[in-house]
């Protein structure tokens, strides 16, 4: 089961820590993994990309049209990165526009022509609400988890999540979590796959 | 055995751990500075006696740690490319000299470059040292490779270098955890100056002593592990296994058509394309890159018709190989011979050399232009990288600005080059050339009789490394101009160090306290303010004396220290004392604000053609209240 993840953000929305707990999740799976982050200036608000792959990798970076997937935290950087996902990817987005909004027509045509999944998310909202803006990684997380053919099960990320979160914002990244992943009903219809 | 998921440089820190390493030093750089620290987490966790030392730059770590060696103990220095230059001096030395424990030199290199002013290979600097270098593939071959070096290392009594490229510096894997060496390593400095203080007479046997050892190395690596043949079908097998298997061709003499030779992070890449196109390549592997097993190397090259090397970011392996004729690689133009060889890089390269050789039936397809071409209509936006909100320097240096309307600004290494943004920047060039290259502007511009105003900025542990010397040399040959030291109590940009301006040490001891306040009298300055850039009207005063005094009869070079604590590291004086600001009706979307201060959590409203404030990333710093000088930023009562 070899998963190429790429993982896309802007500093500060903890693509790195939700990296670790990919990664984290794969290994108490038994699965290997091999990837690369992005350093330095990023934590000066700039892009960070990181990428994943989950089995038999052995090179640090994913080639541009070969990800399963896409777990983007941020619109924009999920634009700038949408070169890497191949034909029948999936595509899971943090995005506060209107659901349906995103990705922009032009582009939307050429990811049904690429026979690409979608999956938006409005995580910064949900975040808000519970009162923890840097728990949107989470929640997005939590959705992805419930893709079909996402290589790590909602249970065992949930458990990895558990074990890697400090107690006293458990409860917090747990509902992020549950709250990112109960949406995914929303695409029960819109499947593309 | 138990495995856990790290950071490359986490590995590298693991293996140092499993070594037994006694005394770890280190001066920060990307992509080198989370050695250390995972060396300090291991130390704290497992109650180990080792030394740790942030040093005050690269000499300084490599000569405290190569004496350690000298002493017996097991030791390794960390930093990233382009402080081995700095370091280079001992380096060449410490080969003839050689070691006693083992002394392993870990010098990060940065194709791309992603955070660096060059990417030199540090491969071709072993090399020219005359050092053995090993190449680590993946964070797991770079943790087996610490314990190599250090056996190497004390087997031939000689420096070694473990060459991890950012790719492997910060991948992240899955490594597994071996035990720890644990046998005392009690210190013993035995007195033999025609070794550790040879004279040129013996200068010439420990140069021919070094040379025996490298010719019994480059034996040693014919045989290396890291080292390996990956036949054909083979590509799969795990990096740096010994057991790779040397099945000889089917017929006696059966050539290849296209045989690879990789070594690092491009060996992983190009096995895993070379699976991708399903053909039948043999890759010869390479670690351990100097000295060049030459003998594996040419009966390799023999068994293919071509063969192309796949290194990065220089040619190291090529520049060694004896027979270059049938060799394609960075010397005759077939790989770029600059940036990194991402997947994206090699695709094209391989999928045209094995079409060329007939392996593949055609080149694949290009991608469907269509996805690329609809993003291009979409507007992103820059993601630059810019000060942080409420950094003291942007404050510095919108005050700069103002007081020196002509000014040329030299600058040096650290957040703080981020000045560009604000056009208070015009030079970077190494580390603490900000002194040296306002020094020799004024020489230049003195000759022709004119009075060029100039500003030197530097930041406190940057002027600590190694801008002292500079401004010893600038009072003695009485250049004059005004130099501020960025004083943020951190080495911010690589990932809050401690200087050693500050009392701690990197294991959190303490430590003595060493002012730069005292280190500027103490070269000769005259003038020396303190001032908080956040108190701006004050600052900007005291740069008008400060210019003044480079003016006067009897001035010379002044220096002010900009005191104000990086807010990323330490928030405490702006928790304790918000600003906060708001942006009235009046703002007429002139955007002085955005391009004169810059801050990112000031934005434009394309709606209302007004600037607001981004509150998820504003810190009530309440700086840019001066920067609308129509005063229409204000404080929010
Ligand atoms: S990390 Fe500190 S010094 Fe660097 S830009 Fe941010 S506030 Fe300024
Ligand atoms: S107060 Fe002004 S300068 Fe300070 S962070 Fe907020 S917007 Fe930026």
């Amino acid at each position: 089961m070899n998963n190429k993840i790429l993982l896309a953000g802007v500093g500060g929305q903890g693509v790195l820590f939700a990296h670790q707990l990919l990664a984290d999740c794969a290994l108490a799976q038994g699965l290997d993994v091999t990837g690369a982050e992005t350093h330095g200036m990023s934590q000066r608000g700039g892009s960070v990309v990181s990428h994943l792959k989950i089995g038999d990798g052995i090179a640090p970076l994913i080639r541009q049209g070969t990800a399963d997937w896409i777990l983007a935290f941020d619109a924009a950087e999920a634009y700038r990165n949408l070169a890497f996902i191949r034909c029948g990817g999936t595509i899971v987005v943090n995005t506060q526009s209107v659901p349906n909004n995103f990705p922009a027509a032009p582009v939307s045509q050429q990811l049904e022509k690429f026979n690409v999944a979608l999956r938006v998310l409005d995580a910064d909202g949900i975040a808000r609400n519970l009162g923890r803006a840097s728990v949107a990684n989470v929640a997005l997380l939590g959705l992805a988890s419930t893709c079909v053919g996402f290589p790590l099960a909602r249970a065992a990320l949930r458990e990895t999540l558990a074990r890697a979160t400090r107690p006293q914002f458990l409860e917090l990244n747990l509902q992020a979590f549950d709250e990112g992943a109960n949406k995914a009903s929303d695409f029960f219809n819109e499947d593309k796959l | 055995m138990s495995q856990t998921v790290v950071l490359g440089n986490e590995a590298i820190a693991r293996g140092l751990i499993e070594s037994g390493v006694n005394v770890m030093t280190s001066y920060p750089g990307t992509p080198s500075s989370e050695i250390l620290p995972a060396v300090i987490a291991w130390k704290k966790k497992l109650g180990l006696n080792t030394y740790v030392e942030w040093s005050v730059n690269e000499k300084v770590a490599f000569e405290v740690a190569l004496a350690a060696s000298w002493a017996g103990k097991r030791a390794a220095v960390a930093m990233k490319q382009v402080g081995l230059n700095v370091a280079s001096d001992p380096l060449l030395s410490a080969a003839y000299t050689g070691v006693v424990g083992g002394f392993v030199v870990i010098s990060c290199d940065d194709p791309g470059p992603y955070s660096s002013q060059t990417e030199q290979d540090t491969r071709l600097f072993a090399i020219f040292a005359k050092v053995p270098v090993l190449d680590p593939a993946t964070p797991r071959e770079a943790q087996a490779m610490v314990r190599a070096a250090f056996a190497l290392s004390e087997k031939y009594r000689v420096p070694v270098i473990l060459r991890p490229a950012m790719r492997v510096a910060h991948a992240r894997q899955n490594i597994p955890l071996d035990e720890i060496d644990a046998t005392p390593r009690p210190a013993q400095f035995n007195q033999d100056p025609t070794r550790w203080a040879a004279t040129p007479r013996y200068r010439l046997l420990l140069h021919k002593e070094l040379n025996e050892k490298l010719g019994k190395i480059e034996a040693e690596f014919e045989r290396s592990p890291f080292n390996s043949k990956l036949e054909v079908g083979s590509w799969k097998l795990e990096i740096g296994n010994s057991n790779a298997t040397n099945v000889h061709p089917p017929t006696f003499n059966f050539k290849y058509p296209i045989g690879i030779i990789a070594s690092g992070v491009p060996s992983t890449t190009a096995r895993e394309l070379l699976e991708e196109f399903a053909v039948d390549v043999p890759v010869l592997k390479i670690g351990a890159v100097y000295p060049l097993p030459r003998k594996l190397v040419s009966d390799f090259v023999a068994r293919c018709e071509k063969v192309l090397v796949l290194e990065e970011p220089d040619a190291a392996i090529e520049l060694q190989m004896p027979d270059r004729r049938n060799v394609m690689g960075r010397l005759d133009g077939t790989v770029p011979n600059a940036g990194e060889l991402s997947p994206d890089v090699l695709y094209p390269l391989l999928a045209h050399i094995l079409s060329e050789a007939k392996l593949i039936n055609a080149m694949p397809p290009p991608r469907d232009p269509g996805l690329g071409d609809a993003l291009k209509s979409i507007p992103l936006p820059m993601r630059a990288p810019r000060l942080c909100p409420g950094c003291g320097h942007r404050s510095a240096f919108y005050s700069i600005r103002r007081v020196f309307p002509s000014a040329f600004f030299a600058s040096d290494i650290g957040c703080y080059t981020l000045g560009t943004n604000l056009r208070a920047v015009d030079t970077c060039l190494d580390m603490g050339a900000a002194i040296t290259v306002a020094t020799g502007l004024y020489h230049a511009y003195r000759l022709d009789g004119k009075n060029q105003s100039l500003v030197a900025t530097i930041g406190d542990s940057t002027f600590i490394h190694s801008g002292i010397t500079g401004l010893a040399n600038a009072v003695h040959t009485g250049a004059r101009f005004v130099l501020v030291i960025l004083d943020n109590n951190t080495t911010a940009m690589t990932g809050f160090q401690p200087t050693a301006n500050q009392a701690r040490l990197a294991d959190g001891a303490a430590g003595a306290r060493v002012a730069i306040s005292e280190l500027v009298r103490a070269c000769g300055v005259t003038f020396l303010r303190e001032a908080d850039p956040y108190d701006q009207a004050d600052f900007q005063n005291v740069l008008k004396q400060a210019e003044a005094f480079t003016q006067a009869e009897e001035g010379g070079i002044a220096v002010v220290i900009a005191k104000r604590p990086c807010v990323l590291y330490d928030r405490t004086p702006i928790v304790a004392q918000p600003v906060p600001v708001r942006v009235t009706d009046e703002c007429d979307g002139c955007k002085y604000c955005l391009v004169a201060f810059e801050c990112p959590a000031l934005v434009m409203n394309a709606a209302t053609n007004q600037v607001e404030i981004d509150r998820r990333i504003c810190v009530d710093c309440g700086q840019c209240v001066e920067a609308c000088y129509k005063g229409f930023i204000v404080e929010a009562k």
